[in-house]
């Protein structure tokens, strides 16, 4: 009956929004129809014909008018109730504009929040890349014992790989680095990758501009080069002459062929590629190198073939080459044990390693503020809807339907989502800008391409709808839920529906217990960050500048690149303001790394774990530039010459690692492979731990060499400054200084210590930044509902209050009547909001420092201020209820 | 049942309450409609014209359904018949209307001999 009904609705809806003309063409002909019977009776009736058809008119009426009657009962049906919907509930909220405002500004930042944070969220963890068919492609790693992923086995075996595998459509090798190139006689350093000539096509990307590499140009014949879109507008403006351009990469002339689409960033989020290279370019002797790991490769299953069936294979031939390597055992369970296949669909996921637990706990907290906000507005229009109680009465006692004015007062909450997210989406926009900015910072600026597109939209207005009609239809509900009589026949001040109030306080509590849960997550974040930023690192940042820089030409080869370094550092050492100079391979936090096996006398460490150190060669005045203490003995000074005795520095890890409790001073350290003469170093000082790779690990083992004595090649060495004030503004004079020694010299990262240290804090910053922010939203919020129903309450018992009075009821008591109410519900919220917040805290764990979740100092200290905050929110309706005067509130009612 | 039965917007006018309840007898055409009106009645004269708006209207609120079928002498003309809820909708009018009529006969009866 209902489904028969309702079928019946809808398509004589459907049938009126389609056919008006057929509407149109069947009302003449059923008036024809009409008049064709009258005159037919008439006729019957012995009256001529012509007369019959001018009486049968007369009697009928006006037809154009009752068409157009007709016509119209249909319109009136269609949009009209929409409309007027639309237009009462403009004017309805243009009657009251600080609910509207309220609202809005709520709204607009709640939403715009949620949709900046998923658009974040995609970025960093949904999107997947906008190759062909991503789900199919893997990536080709060889990994621990563990399953600890290790990258590609070395170029020999990815040869086999592809020579001999038959479960691919193809495997790709790519490896990526800062890449040089002399640009119209300039040396730039850019982010580039070298990639197997099938990259492009097993990806399936086309080229927006030229044509993409082939497997025929990793024959160098001629050597070609593919750029980004985005670095083809960078750098050269989007000039389609590009195409045809030499560029000069260690004296070899690559010609630009073409510009990949704008969408494609390479397969790495986070990092954009800006020159793409055939693999072959790279040195000869690390493409037969057997035993380092340099290369990432993904492959595109064959349609059919199982992940397991492919992964066997490869592992198969994988064991035949390590085979050909002999690798020790233990050093092979460390990151050479077997091959896996990894779905290759989202790229690299270091960006989602490292991001995604401070964007979903980020997306949590914005989810949690706009449910704040939303408590907020269900809470006014249940005011509102109670306030409305008496116009509503009367138009149920005069005839509305119930399921009209529900649809009136959803429209009337729709129109505010709605408008909320139109504001909510230029929030939005700014807010991506602004996340984008702060992750792009430090020597590896993380570039995030979080934009706003369909997707992203979708979800916004998924949100919108979901939540508008969640908190827009239980008060509409509740509203005309009552009957009208009781309403009407009582006054209105006595009307204090005991129901509609309890669901209000609910709110309330709701919203207590979320904004203990944003305060105590803020006071967690901005407390690991105060510890970190506390932490000694171990180095001081003050005032260091370091500067990358590398002696490219030919004329630096072989034994003047010692000179280079030498005269280098002597001059910059004269640039008045620089209070100490050195050079390093290696300076705390460059997220550049080494580490080589060294046996240690009288230490019995065997396994190559145990014999691993992180080594780096430095100059003299290296700790004192860093600030890094020399526990004992002593540092490196200029007499550590080549030629002089084989002196070295470890740390106090190492100290404690290999020496335990013996002196190290005395000590040899006899490093591992095949360069320099001798191979053997004293041990003449200690220093302190440093951080080296991030300020939350545990203080690795570490020794220094004098770059004069060096265990590796100097080609590439970082300039460490301290200076008098600010070290930026030596700039121009350390560049000339460089600049004097020779061209082809590349200066590049420019950063001051500071920077790299917020680089790798830009997880912390980001929680601590938004979670304070976020948590005196949730918190204001809360204020204002609070403060919204305890208004609403004293308005509604100002009769009461007024009797109360009159009797004799002092101010204070009224106050604090209606104070205690207010505490009540605070006092509650806070009671369920600290095992809310526990439970929260726990997935939160990993990406705190220093404090545990369940800090009781915090939880004591957010639940103090929620507190202090609903009082002031609460006193001053209470205020206004205490100084009620009996008369006026009397005669009122 | 304490509950009033939905009513319309508009409430019901009499030529609507008078179309419904001729079609509670089963399917007509407007010019059927119109002639048993005045058949039954010669008080309730309507222009012939002024259905066609009215149907129209119970239409469009689902009151009633129209279809094509072949008149008496089998022209081509539109029948309407009721729907599920015209036919509740009819049952709460009719009540409607004859408690309206006893309430103003109540008043009437007294003054009026």
């Amino acid at each position: 009956m209902m489904l028969k009904q309702l079928w019946i609705d809808v398509r004589v809806r459907l049938a009126a929004l389609f056919k008006r003309r057929g509407i149109y063409e069947r009302t003449n002909e059923e008036m024809q129809h009409h008049l064709a019977m009258l005159e037919q009776r008439l006729v019957e009736s012995g009256v001529s014909l012509d007369d019959a058809r001018a009486q049968a008119r007369r009697e009928f009426g006006n037809s154009t008018l009752i068409t157009e009657q007709a016509l119209d009962s249909w319109r009136y049906a269609m949009v009209d109730a929409l409309v007027q919907d639309i237009r009462y509930g403009l004017r309805s909220l243009r009657k009251s504009p600080g609910f509207a405002a309220t609202a809005l500004l709520s709204l607009a930042l709640g939403i715009g929040a949620n949709t900046a944070f998923f658009s974040l969220l995609d970025a960093v963890i949904l999107r997947t890349l906008p190759v062909q068919e991503p789900e199919n492609l893997v990536f080709v790693n060889s990994v621990s014992a563990t399953g600890r992923a290790n990258g590609a086995p070395p170029y020999p075996c990815f040869e086999r790989l592809r020579d001999e595998t038959h479960s691919f459509i193809g495997i790709a090798a790519f490896a990526s680095d800062d890449l040089d190139f002399n640009i119209d006689g300039r040396l730039e350093q850019v982010f580039g990758q070298y990639v197997s000539g099938n990259y492009f096509t097993l990806l399936g990307v086309k080229p927006y501009l030229g044509r993409l590499l082939t497997t025929e140009d990793e024959r160098l014949d001629p050597p070609v080069a593919v750029i980004s879109y985005g670095y083809w507008q960078k750098r050269f403006g989007g000039n389609p002459a590009v195409i045809g351009k030499a560029i000069l990469r260690d004296s070899r002339s690559l010609t630009i062929v073409g510009v990949s689409p704008p969408e494609f960033l390479g397969i790495q989020p986070g990092r954009s590629m800006d020159v793409t290279a055939p693999i072959t370019l790279e040195s000869p002797r690390l493409l037969q190198d057997k035993t380092t790991w340099w290369l990432n490769a993904f492959a595109r299953l064959k349609p059919g073939v199982l992940p397991d069936q492919a992964r066997a294979e490869v592992d198969g031939i994988f064991q035949s080459f390590m085979v050909g390597v002999g690798m020790a055992a233990d050093l092979r369970r460390t990151g050479f044990d077997h091959m896996e296949l990894r779905p290759a669909s989202k790229g690299l996921d270091d960006l989602r390693r490292r991001f995604s637990k401070p964007v979903l706990a980020l997306m949590a907290i914005v989810g949690l503020v706009l449910l704040i906000g939303c408590a907020n507005l269900a809470n006014l229009f249940m005011a509102r809807a109670s306030s409305r109680r008496k116009e509503f009465a009367v138009r149920l006692a005069i005839g509305a339907g119930r399921g009209r004015l529900v649809r009136q007062l959803l429209t009337e909450t729709l129109l505010l989502f709605s408008a909320g997210a139109a504001i909510g989406l230029f929030v939005a926009r700014w807010s991506v800008d602004f996340l984008e900015g702060f992750f792009a910072v430090g020597r590896s600026p993380v570039h995030i391409d979080a934009h706003i597109d369909l997707r992203v939209l979708a979800f916004t207005a998924a949100v919108t709808l979901l939540t508008g009609i969640l908190f827009g239809l239980v008060p509409a509900l509740s509203a005309v839920r009552s009957d009208a009589y009781p309403v009407l026949k009582d006054s209105e001040s006595r009307v204090t529906s005991s129901r509609g109030v309890n669901a209000r306080q609910l709110l309330v509590i709701a919203q207590v217990v979320f904004s203990l849960v944003l305060l105590v997550a803020a006071g967690l974040f901005i407390r690991t960050l105060a510890n970190l930023g506390k932490l000694d690192a171990g180095f001081r940042s003050e005032h260091v500048l370091t500067l990358s820089v590398q002696p490219l030409g030919a004329e630096y080869r072989g034994p003047r690149l010692a000179a280079v370094w030498t005269d280098l550092l002597a001059r910059v050492r004269t640039i008045p303001g620089v209070r100490s100079a050195s050079l390093s391979r290696l300076t705390p936090l460059s997220g550049r790394d080494s580490s080589t096996v060294v046996k240690v006398s009288g230490s019995d460490a065997r396994s190559f774990q145990e014999q691993l150190v992180h080594q780096d060669d430095v100059s003299d005045g290296y700790f004192e530039t860093l600030g890094i203490p020399v526990l004992r003995g002593r540092g490196l000074t200029p007499a550590d010459v080549q030629g002089a005795a084989q002196v070295a520095i470890i740390n106090e890890a190492a100290v404690r690692f290999y020496f335990g409790n013996r002196d190290p001073l005395g000590g040899t350290l006899e490093f591992g492979g095949n360069s320099g003469s001798t191979s053997v170093y004293q041990i003449v000082g200690v220093v302190a731990n440093v951080k080296n790779r991030s300020l939350r690990e545990e203080a690795q083992r570490f020794a220094y060499v004098p770059m004069t004595q060096p265990r590796n090649r100097l080609n590439r060495l970082t300039l460490s400054l301290k200076t008098e004030g600010d070290p930026v503004r030596l700039l121009a004079a350390v560049r000339q200084q460089i600049e004097s020694l020779g061209t082809n010299i590349l200066i590049s990262d420019i950063l001051t210590m500071q920077q790299q240290i917020d680089a790798a804090l830009v997880e912390e910053r980001l929680m601590s930044l938004l979670s304070a922010f976020f948590g005196i939203l949730a918190l204001s919020l809360s204020a204002i509902g609070l403060y919204g129903t305890l208004s609403q309450l004293v308005v509604q018992r100002t009769g009461e209050i007024g009797v109360r009075i009159a009797l004799g009821a002092a101010r204070g008591d009224v106050l604090w009547m209606i104070l205690r109410r207010s505490l009540v519900v605070v006092v509650l919220g806070i009671a369920l909001g600290v095992p809310a917040a526990l439970f929260a805290a726990r997935p939160i764990e990993t990406l705190l420092y220093g404090l545990k979740p369940t800090d009781a100092g915090i939880l004591i200290f957010a639940a103090s201020v929620l507190l202090v905050v609903a009082l002031l929110a609460s006193y001053l309706p209470a205020r206004r209820a205490s100084r009620i005067d009996p008369i006026v509130a009397l005669r009122y009612e | 049942m304490g509950r009033p039965q939905k009513p319309t917007n508009e409430g019901m006018g009499t030529l609507d309450l008078l179309i419904l309840a001729r079609l509670i007898q089963g399917a007509m055409h407007g010019f059927g409609i119109a002639d048993s009106l005045h058949q039954t009645s010669d008080l309730l004269q309507v222009e012939e014209g002024s259905l066609y708006p009215a149907l129209h209207r119970l239409e469009s609120q689902g009151l009633i359904e129209s279809e094509w079928g072949a008149s008496e002498n089998n022209r081509r003309a539109r029948f309407y018949k009721l729907t599920p809820r015209g036919r509740k909708q009819i049952t709460v009018e009719v009540a409607n209307w004859r408690r309206m009529v006893e309430a103003v006969n109540r008043v009437i009866d007294p003054v009026m001999p």
